[in-house]
């Protein structure tokens, strides 16, 4: 008998630490509107690394819309009250997606000019000899300038594609990469396009992140090299960058990466930025949000989570645009000529 | 489309075949000449079954996941996976050493079922274990403990916080309590274990840092941390029931075949600069054999 209490002594302490979970790993709260506005809130104030920059007063932000929600608040409600509070932080890399809608910010590149028309270089500068090396677009113009059109940082460059963009470009007076209305991607495809075009390791620029919760709890600055690729293939002629404000995050890191280098013109419209990568989480309710943390810096460890700005500001002139001609590619290629 | 009745089914239908899975490598590998009964030795013989004696065995477990990884999301998680262990007990005269490796697989999905992740679990741990009490058929042992380990967990629905990931190297202490009885024709033994790390170094993300930005482009960041109480904290508890069955043939009893139900219960917690926390409960049914 004492042996059976011994082993339903064991069954009891077993049991016991499968109950323990439960008090070990606390349970989330409920699922309600003011619990979702609650950690929403504090994830951002958390891990949110651009209050300073951008002088924002989260508590403030706090005290403005928390009282915009009560328990019976609506799922539509308590959207349009989330992504308000989000695009107080006016950040394109911020965003709220429910099943129902999903919210983000455009005020980098919506409130001006486009700069670029891509009927125009489809029918007036891409001809039927142009030349698609994945994931470019490429062109001779007038005879010994390239143009390489390059649309999303999310298309995957490979060594392979560099050395045919190398081999078949490599004789040109300059370069010319379009990176209009690039809005971003893989930071990986900025290293594989730049490994080719540098010839001695280069700091380009910096990264900095969050060490912890507290606004101060920044790490030091990490400098961002590009090591040149071991293949003898590589263009050191001359380059001009063309941009506008819907060149956004790993483009916009871009940009500003390339004008480091002596040899690189960046011409066009000041950049839309996004210095910051974005990073994921969930609420208690199922939608899922993104906002900036880890930090992308120029050389001298400056944001751009405002944009670039051009060594040569032009925009596209109406007459040209009504003419089909592209402003800001012929001074590009002039500037090569 | 994953979610807890999925998963439910998923294990309901595979836990049957998972918690014999070595009753059936057994038979297939090994014939009755080389099956030593583990209690035989232990309960009938102490002295000479502690002399250079040496266990192997194999399990896979089935159980229960629970976590929350502040680095991948803020919500508690909790799902289901499986736990494949091999382990190696040897009784010396001076201690009982023990090595262990398993390697752990789990999803886990959020209260809204709509967001998961999946978790590998490795740990590898070696003890010595010196007898210091005895009373009776009961028996204590502790020792110094050791562990590796290395734990992944993936969420492909996130941005740049996809990979959520620790490893470390820490040394503990363990303590073991055996208890032998037998309630009526049958031999039992309860063995109860408890280990835990006091220190050690590990590496895991920092705060909100984007793992696919340095790894697409390979810029040094120093991760490695030292593993104090405060930052590294969990414990491993084990607790099984070993018995033996008679193997018949022709209504003789030709051999008896030990078995061991084990219940194990693994909490792991970081707790800066980002919090982890983890418990893995695992259940397993396993026939022992002498290699």
């Amino acid at each position: 008998m004492k042996k059976l209490h011994h082993i339903l002594l064991l069954v009891g302490f077993v049991l016991s630490f499968s109950a323990c979970s439960e008090l070990l790993i606390e349970a989330d709260p409920a699922d309600n509107p003011v619990e979702n506005f609650e950690l929403l809130w504090r994830e951002v104030d958390a891990k949110y690394t651009l209050f300073e920059f951008k002088n924002i007063d989260w508590q403030a932000v706090y005290q403005k819309y928390r009282p915009q929600v009560n328990e019976k608040t609506t799922d539509e409600a308590l959207f349009n009250v989330l992504s308000a509070m989000l695009n107080e932080l006016k950040d394109g890399h911020v965003s709220l997606i429910a099943p129902f809608n999903a919210a983000s910010n455009r005020s980098w590149f919506f409130n001006y000019p486009p700069n670029y028309n891509a009927n125009i270089i489809d029918r007036n500068y891409l001809k039927e000899d142009r030349r698609i090396i994945l994931p470019f677009r490429t062109q001779w113009v007038d005879s010994s300038v390239a143009y390489i059109r390059y649309s999303s940082f999310s298309d995957g460059v490979s060594g392979e594609s560099m050395n045919e963009l190398i081999k078949y470009y490599g004789r040109a007076k300059g370069w010319i990469i379009d990176m209009r209305d690039n809005t971003g991607g893989s930071l990986g495809n900025v290293d594989a396009i730049m490994r080719r075009l540098v010839s001695a390791k280069t700091k380009v620029g910096a990264v900095q992140y969050k060490i912890g919760p507290g606004s101060n709890d920044l790490s030091k600055f990490f400098p961002y090299y590009i090591e040149p690729s071991e293949s003898a293939s590589k263009y050191l002629g001359k380059i001009v960058v063309l941009t506008n404000r819907k060149v956004y995050s790993a483009a916009n890191f871009f940009t500003s990466a390339m004008s480091v280098l002596n040899n690189v013109t960046i011409l066009g419209d000041q950049t839309g930025g996004g210095g910051g990568a974005p990073y994921s989480g969930q609420l208690l309710n199922g939608w899922s949000y993104t906002f900036s943390t880890t930090l992308l810096l120029t050389v001298d460890n400056q944001h751009i989570e405002n944009g670039v700005t051009p060594d040569i500001k032009l925009d596209l002139a109406p007459a040209d645009e009504a003419k089909g001609v592209d402003t800001i590619l012929e001074r590009a290629i002039l500037l090569l000529r | 489309m994953l979610n807890r009745k999925t998963l439910v089914i998923f294990w309901f239908r595979w836990g049957a075949l998972l918690l014999f899975p070595t009753a059936l490598l057994a038979q297939s590998e090994k014939s009755d000449n080389f099956q030593t009964p583990l209690l035989e030795k232990i309960i009938l013989d102490p002295v000479y079954a502690r002399e250079h004696s040496d266990y192997r065995f194999r399990t896979v477990e089935i159980g229960t996941l629970t976590l929350r990884d502040a680095y991948i999301s803020p919500l508690r998680l909790e799902g289901s996976g499986f736990k494949l262990s091999f382990n190696h007990l040897r009784y010396t005269p001076q201690a009982l050493k023990e090595f262990n490796t398993s390697i752990f697989s789990g999803i886990a999905i959020d209260r809204a079922e709509d967001f998961n992740l999946m978790m590998l679990n490795f740990g590898s741990n070696y003890s010595w274990q010196f007898p210091f009490w005895q009373k009776g058929t009961w028996k204590a042992y502790a020792g110094p403990w050791a562990q590796g380990y290395g734990n992944l967990r993936f969420a492909l629905q996130n941005v740049n916080n996809i990979l959520g990931y620790d490893a470390g190297l820490e040394l503990g202490a363990t303590g073991r309590l055996e208890y032998k009885f037998k309630p009526g024709r049958k031999e039992f033994m309860l063995t109860q274990q408890l280990s835990l790390p006091v220190i050690g170094a590990f590496v895991r993300p920092l705060y909100t840092f984007s793992g696919p930005i340095l790894g697409e482009t390979d810029q040094e960041v120093s991760i490695v941390q030292v593993g104090t109480l405060n930052r590294r904290f969990g414990w491993v508890y084990k607790a099984s029931l070993d018995f033996y069955r008679n193997r018949k043939h022709k209504r003789q009893i030709v051999a008896q075949v030990p078995y061991r139900i084990s219940y194990t219960f693994q909490y792991d917690q970081f707790s800066k600069p980002n919090s982890f926390q983890s418990v893995i409960q695992t259940l397993t049914f396993s026939k022992i054999l002498k290699y």
